[in-house]
């Protein structure tokens, strides 16, 4: 089990450790006198609750409504539902103190409730527009000198977000050799705003740090490296 | 010969401990002197402490892990120190998830400025709670190139797993 404060993570930042690991399990967030309770399955979330009692976190309750509404597809019940399940989520992000945490745990959820689940991606698009906390967004672009390129499958993660013109204009800059600063620069957007984006595509996985050019010492060589590897392995 | 590998981190993550766990002499702790970087420095506060140890490969080849703290006063310190070095490795503390990100200086320094291939060690995984290291690789960002690795800095072993995992990344890059 993985346990953190909201003070050193933002509600972002955890989505982007479940999702980015696809991760299958469950989150429990604590916060003042309210319990918020996120299933989720491959990094994606099935279902969100939030509750006063305690008690209601150790029941099945709420998932089993979930998947029931699913298999008599119920559109009246899911839909009921699913504002429950927006406005839990909704009280998560909006959570600023508190604790939270992760439980591994092994959902077994047929493929025909995998429709249902939603996209943390999109989900974490949407939020990172209301992050206006600078120290919270230079916890991720924490140097102007960041370099990024988009992620191999950026394609099949932008199908399920919806960008806005200048979010696209920030996706169009980042190319793997732009800094931080250049695409301030570029784009010819606020600073602010440019962290902003750039925070919800990293957590969203749209993009990633460029790898760095390997420079070797010179002395180095290929039997003085096995040498070494020799020596220790024995060691 | 001489041969160096930086072991660095924030305070506390275990550094001097890794590398006591595999030098072949007690850990030497320098207050001064270390290299001319140092006298760069104002006299009066010029306590950048270094730790460094020992593991002789032969007659001729000596290895030096130096420890060094995370937080240099300077980044040109980052260069000298990593002037002739083979590689670097990155400890954090993985049981307090809170600090892994005091990691990030040193990382984003290596990104823009820094060459030499590093491996970062999720350390005190012997502890209850400690994150485990696919998390610590998120919260800092890194790339895929750059591999995090469990790691319990009491234990030669493990040092061992880390040292040689740096060294086969070395490899990779001069095959
Ligand atoms: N349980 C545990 N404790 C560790 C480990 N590595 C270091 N420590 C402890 O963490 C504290 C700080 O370690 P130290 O090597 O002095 O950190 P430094 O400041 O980076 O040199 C000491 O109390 C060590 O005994 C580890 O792998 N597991
Ligand atoms: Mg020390």
């Amino acid at each position: 089990m993985v346990k953190g404060n909201l003070k050193d993570f933002h509600p972002i930042e955890v989505l982007q450790l479940l999702r980015e690991n696809k991760e299958t399990g469950i989150l429990l967030v604590e916060s003042r006198n309210l319990y918020i309770g996120m299933y989720f399955v491959d990094g994606m979330v099935a279902y969100a609750f939030k509750s006063d009692k305690v008690s209601d976190l150790f029941t099945k309750k709420f998932i089993d409504e979930f998947v029931t509404a699913v298999k008599v597809r119920d559109k009246e019940r899911f839909a009921n539902l699913l504002s429950k399940v927006k406005a839990s989520i909704s009280e998560f992000m909006k959570s600023k103190e508190g604790t939270f945490s992760f439980e591994k745990a092994n959902f077994f959820i047929d493929d025909g409730i995998k429709e249902y689940l939603m996209s943390t991606e999109r989900l974490i698009v949407a939020e990172s527009r209301h992050v206006d906390d600078e120290a919270v967004l230079e916890r991720k672009i924490s140097s102007p000198e960041m370099v990024f390129q988009k992620v191999k499958n950026v394609k099949e993660i932008l199908s399920k977000v919806q960008l806005e013109a200048d979010e696209y204009r920030v996706l169009d800059a980042i190319n793997g050799r732009r800094t931080v600063a250049e695409i301030v620069e570029f784009t010819g957007l606020p600073e602010l705003r440019v962290k902003q984006i750039l925070y919800g595509f990293l957590c969203a996985g749209l993009i990633k740090r460029a790898p760095r050019r390997i420079w070797l010492a010179d002395i180095l060589s290929l039997g003085l490296i096995k040498k070494l590897i020799n020596r220790i392995r024995g060691l | 010969m001489k041969l160096k590998i930086l072991v660095t981190g924030p305070y506390a993550s275990g550094k001097t401990t890794f590398i006591q766990s595999i030098s072949e002499i007690d850990v030497v702790r320098t207050e001064e002197n270390v290299t001319s970087a140092w006298e760069l420095e104002e006299k009066n506060h010029t306590t950048v402490a270094m730790d460094y140890g020992r593991i002789t490969i032969d007659e001729d080849t000596v290895l030096y892990l130096f420890g060094t703290p995370g937080q240099l006063r300077f980044d040109f310190m980052w260069e000298i120190l990593c002037r002739g070095a083979l590689g670097v490795v990155v400890l954090v503390d993985s049981a307090k998830g809170e600090r892994i990100k005091e990691a990030r200086p040193i990382i984003d320094f290596f990104y823009s400025r820094l060459n030499v291939p590093y491996v970062v060690a999720a350390n005190k995984q012997d502890l209850p709670g400690a994150w485990p290291p696919e998390y610590v690789k998120t919260v800092l960002d890194l790339d895929d190139s750059v591999e995090v690795l469990p790691c319990v800095a009491t234990d030669r072993e493990s040092v061992k797993r880390v040292l040689l995992r740096l060294l086969e990344h070395i490899m990779e890059h001069l095959k």
